[in-house]
């Protein structure tokens, strides 16, 4: 193994242990935001839910913009039942 | 062009354009139709290029026009058309335009069952008078050569929630904003540490945009509602408690609405000053018209000529 190739091999190893670190720090963020960006959908289409919504005419105007959160949305309706595993899933990966 | 785009492209239109609105509101059966009709025709007459629009689903105008009416505006004297709005014509087309643009960009819309949603979105409370925006919107855009657009309204429960509208939305709509530069905000911080760059989360987000684009779209109508120079609004009522009480009603929503009702219509007014009195006293500062009471049904167009508007139309220029 040539000098050229441990050099980049470091380097590699560097660059991959910056990822790993800035993954662990966002990660509970990203959580957060998730979860902000689930309740930011159920205000806008609550009445999918059973919620009061905003005026009709405003959730329609935003509806098909809102795909991933849409898609939020109802992952959460399945995961609902286990909020405790998935908040112990989330803080176990810190 | 989605319906969106065009609300955008009329209220820049309609930013500049002279014409003046004017809605006729009241109790059903006070003579809305009838006054309504009276001032479009005489402000024809008066040399005045007009549209009366009747936005009311039980229409009235066919029968005091003494003609055939629908959507597409019939000239019934020179310089005065006359149309009857189709109000589930326009949920039915704001649906569809709507079902169209979600069906473009959502790739799972069958998994979520959601097309299933838009059959029984047309009974949702608050799409009516969203429909009445539009109709409104596209009779200013088609229209705007006229001096004067004036609405033949509803009764009194759906013209309030339309002219409450735009600043109903606006509360929501500035909740919502505060809401989605927080997750942006903290979509930002993640982006910064994983690739070091920021302000890319708002700049890209397409939600935010189309919020505030809404925002604009919503301050501009309630700018245009409460410029009593342009828009106009005429309460009718007749010389009874009932219609007096919805009126003071009608007075105190749209006061606090801050936009301010210009007339009030005494229809079918029998010489009793007593009423005048106390409608002077009720609504400061806002003219009472006295419209008196006509024996004969005002069918056609003759039976508006006889009748006298007793009222100096050049007064609505101010």
């Amino acid at each position: 193994m040539n000098f050229k190739k441990i050099l980049s091999n470091i380097v590699e190893f560097y660059h991959d242990m910056g990822t790993v670190n800035r993954e662990n720090a966002t990660h509970i963020l990203e959580y957060e935001i998730e979860e902000i960006e689930h309740i930011f959908a159920l205000l806008l289409f609550g009445s999918f839910t059973g919620m009061p919504s905003p005026p009709v005419h405003i959730t329609l105007q935003l509806l098909p913009l809102m795909e991933k959160e849409l898609e939020l949305m109802f992952t959460k309706v399945a995961t609902a039942h286990d909020a405790l595993g998935e908040i112990t899933s989330v803080l176990g990966e810190v | 062009m989605t319906h969106l785009a065009k609300l955008q492209v009329y209220l820049v239109k309609y930013k500049g354009v002279k014409l003046k609105v004017i809605f006729f509101t009241g109790k059903g059966g006070v003579g809305k139709s009838t006054s309504s009709a009276l001032f479009a025709y005489k402000l024809a007459k008066s040399g005045k290029k007009v549209l009366l629009n009747s936005i009311d689903p039980a229409h009235n105008l066919h029968d005091i026009f003494a003609c055939k009416l629908d959507s597409i505006p019939k000239e019934v004297i020179t310089g005065l058309s006359v149309m009857e709005t189709n109000l589930d014509l326009w949920v039915k087309k704001y649906l569809m335009a709507t079902e169209k643009e979600f069906k473009e960009v959502y790739k799972y819309q069958e998994a979520f069952n959601l097309h299933k949603y838009f059959k029984t979105l047309k009974y949702s409370p608050g799409l009516e008078e969203y429909a009445v925006l539009l109709a409104l919107q596209d009779a200013i855009d088609r229209y705007s050569d006229r001096d004067y657009v004036i609405f033949d309204t509803p009764p009194t429960a759906l013209t309030l929630k339309f002219l409450a509208l735009p600043s109903v939305s606006l509360l929501w709509l500035r909740e919502l904003v505060k809401f989605r530069q927080m997750i942006l905000n903290k979509k930002d911080i993640v982006t910064k540490i994983k690739e070091g760059k920021r302000g890319i989360e708002v700049e890209k987000d397409p939600v935010l945009k189309r919020i505030e684009s809404l925002i604009k779209i919503y301050q501009n109508l309630s700018d245009r509602f409460v410029d009593s120079k342009n828009t106009k609004i005429v309460v009718v009522m007749n010389p009874d408690k009932l219609s007096l009480s919805e009126s003071k009603d009608i007075f105190t929503r749209v006061k606090d609405l801050d936009m301010t009702i210009s007339y009030v219509i005494l229809n079918k007014f029998t010489g009793d000053e007593t009423i005048c009195k106390t409608l002077e006293k009720e609504f400061k500062g806002t003219e009472v018209l006295r419209f008196p009471k006509n024996e004969n049904e005002i069918v056609g167009v003759d039976c508006l000529e006889g009748l006298d508007l007793t009222f100096d139309l050049k007064r609505l220029e101010d």
